[in-house]
């Protein structure tokens, strides 16, 4: 399961990741409630064992929220420009450390 | 895992240090070592690197000892991940191993040629995929030094011996079944524990002349064949001190595993002079390029080109002088201990908070206000009616209320003018127009930095907890 967080889970960019990724892609206010604490995420995400969330925002989350086997956080910098996250993100899931859930 | 991207390349994958059981810090304790595939007949490449995400792609037979010859080809990286992704599900079987951008990109890696006859090993600042080969990238908290001194292990006959005596002990055979064996690499030892901190400094300063030198041979189309010679023998000599050998003890080891031949290219006589003390010369010896007739005719060309016109084969003589003086500078600079890094970007330094009352156009005067909402309870600052600065929420910055929409995100879209509806529209209706347009004012009335920082109030004590 992808978790977009609010910033970027525009509707045109959960449609352009879900045209490729075959599991769920959904946003974190679906999942919670709108406007979330940064600190509440991680509690949130643990509940979905195996999601990897998508942000950007990268200041916040970058070294701020340990790593977890149970969820990935991927961050992107992106200044602005969040049309370019579902190709990076496509290109990113296709590393070879990144391909199965497993080996996140 | 948590995994960082910035403008595509993967950073911040934490890499877990060696430990040591034996006498040696071996390569494994100080290199990374990747095997990675590249997509076979791959012919997309150009002379010149054209795009930020570029690398150069090495040939095998490129991977020459301390150095990378031959012209450069460069490849767009995304476009190799999409043809390897592509001949993959072609049913391609071979190809198992991309390297990912955190290897091609490194600041820092040596590659290694993949077949052992002999061992070939060049340290690279440059994005590199080698068509054929390893790439190994230095661990953290692993100085520069070391991986000087790991290259001149693997470039040199004593690591050659050591990695075929290790491959015999293992395997019953002295070379690898499959290209060269990356255990027979990671086994292979850099240093005797309790060495002279002056030895690793002096490997790592000859193992950068020499690759400065091939480099100086390959740009100045001159021939450096005397300096080569003397600093590989420097380095064989400091090399042995390094890993605690004595003169009769590495002899003997290369003498049995007999790979001589590993010497064919450094102008060795044999193996008497293998091993020669280079009591002649002092522990450093600065390679000069120039001979004082050079530096002569270099000043007089000089001198001359400021007053008069000089002929053609003079001025090619005086620019060929001033290349090769521009190297013999770069030879007496000894390589940093550490890892050159890279300054901070501007946004990766934290900024301090700013205080909400200095925001032109907020609503005065500040106060903390909370809402039950069906989450619990949200707490935020209005800035305005529909913009907020909700302490927790997108750090503290300027969002969206009840929302982690962040302000400072949507920055380039209300600065170029984007319509407030078309903005709003991305986000499914969730942003009204009215509350774009009201962060659109806001951001016209104020320096874009302040978006970007933790807003608090100066009236209301700040909580730490």
């Amino acid at each position: 399961m992808i978790i977009l967080d609010e910033s970027v889970g525009a509707d045109k960019i959960r449609d352009e990741i879900r045209a490729w990724h075959k599991c769920e892609v959904t946003t974190v206010h679906t999942l919670g409630f709108s406007g979330m604490q940064d600190t509440a995420i991680p509690a949130l995400l643990r509940r979905h064992p195996g999601c990897i969330f998508v942000t950007d925002n990268w200041s916040d989350f970058w070294n701020k929220v340990k790593g977890h086997p149970d969820f990935t956080i991927i961050c992107f910098d992106v200044s602005g420009r969040r049309q370019l996250i579902p190709g990076c993100l496509k290109l990113l899931l296709k590393q070879p450390d990144l391909r199965t859930r497993k080996k996140r | 895992m948590s995994v960082f991207v910035r403008d595509g390349i993967t950073t911040g994958q934490s890499v877990e240090h060696g430990t040591v059981s034996d006498p040696y810090i071996r390569v494994r304790d100080i290199l990374e070592i990747h095997r990675t595939h590249f997509p076979g007949h791959y012919d997309q490449t150009h002379d010149t690197p054209s795009g930020e995400y570029d690398c150069r792609v090495v040939r095998q037979r490129d991977i020459q000892r301390f150095r990378i010859r031959g012209k450069a080809e460069w490849a767009d990286y995304l476009q190799i991940v999409d043809t390897f992704e592509e001949r993959r599900k072609a049913g391609r079987t071979g190809l198992t191993a991309l390297a990912s951008s955190g290897v091609v990109f490194a600041r820092v890696k040596i590659v290694i040629a993949e077949q052992d006859e002999p061992i070939r090993a060049a340290l690279t600042f440059e994005p590199v995929y080698p068509r054929r080969g390893k790439s190994a990238l230095l661990r953290q908290g692993q100085s520069l030094w070391m991986a000087y001194a790991a290259l001149a292990v693997l470039n040199s006959a004593l690591g050659q011996a050591l990695y075929r005596q290790d491959l015999l002990r293992r395997e019953g055979r002295s070379r690898g079944s499959d290209g060269i064996s990356l255990q027979g690499l990671e086994n292979l030892p850099v240093a005797r524990l309790g060495y002279e901190p002056a030895t690793l400094e002096r490997v790592a300063v000859l193992s950068c002349q020499i690759g400065t030198l091939y480099a100086a041979e390959q740009e100045c189309a001159h021939d450096f064949e005397e300096e080569l010679a003397a600093t590989h023998e420097r380095l064989r000599w400091a090399t042995r001190e390094l890993l605690g050998f004595s003169i009769e003890e590495a002899e003997e080891l290369i003498r049995n595993v007999a790979c001589l031949d590993t010497l064919k290219d450094e102008q060795s006589s044999g193996q008497a002079n293998l091993f020669k003390e280079p009591r002649d010369l002092p522990p450093h010896p600065p390679v000069h390029l120039l001979t004082l007739d050079d530096r002569i005719n270099l000043d007089r060309l000089a001198i001359q080109s400021e007053r008069d016109e000089l002929p053609d084969n003079e001025k090619r003589r005086l620019d060929a002088l001033k290349g090769i003086a521009a190297w013999d500078a770069k030879l007496k600079l000894a390589p940093p201990r550490d890892t050159p890094q890279e300054a901070p970007l501007a946004d990766e330094v934290e900024k301090p908070p700013y205080y909400i009352e200095n925001i032109r156009g907020t609503r005065l005067p500040v106060q903390l206000l909370r809402e039950v909402r069906e989450g619990g309870t949200y707490e935020y600052y209005p800035l305005g009616t529909h913009i907020v600065a909700a302490p927790g929420v997108c750090g503290g910055r300027a969002t969206f209320k009840f929302t982690r929409i962040d302000v400072c995100h949507l920055l380039p879209d209300l600065v170029s003018g984007r319509p407030g509806n078309e903005i709003s529209s991305d986000f499914g209706g969730r942003l009204s127009a009215e509350a774009v347009e009201e962060a659109r004012s806001l951001v016209a009335q104020n320096d874009p930095d302040v978006f970007t920082r933790e807003l608090i109030s100066q009236d209301i004590p700040r909580d730490n907890s």
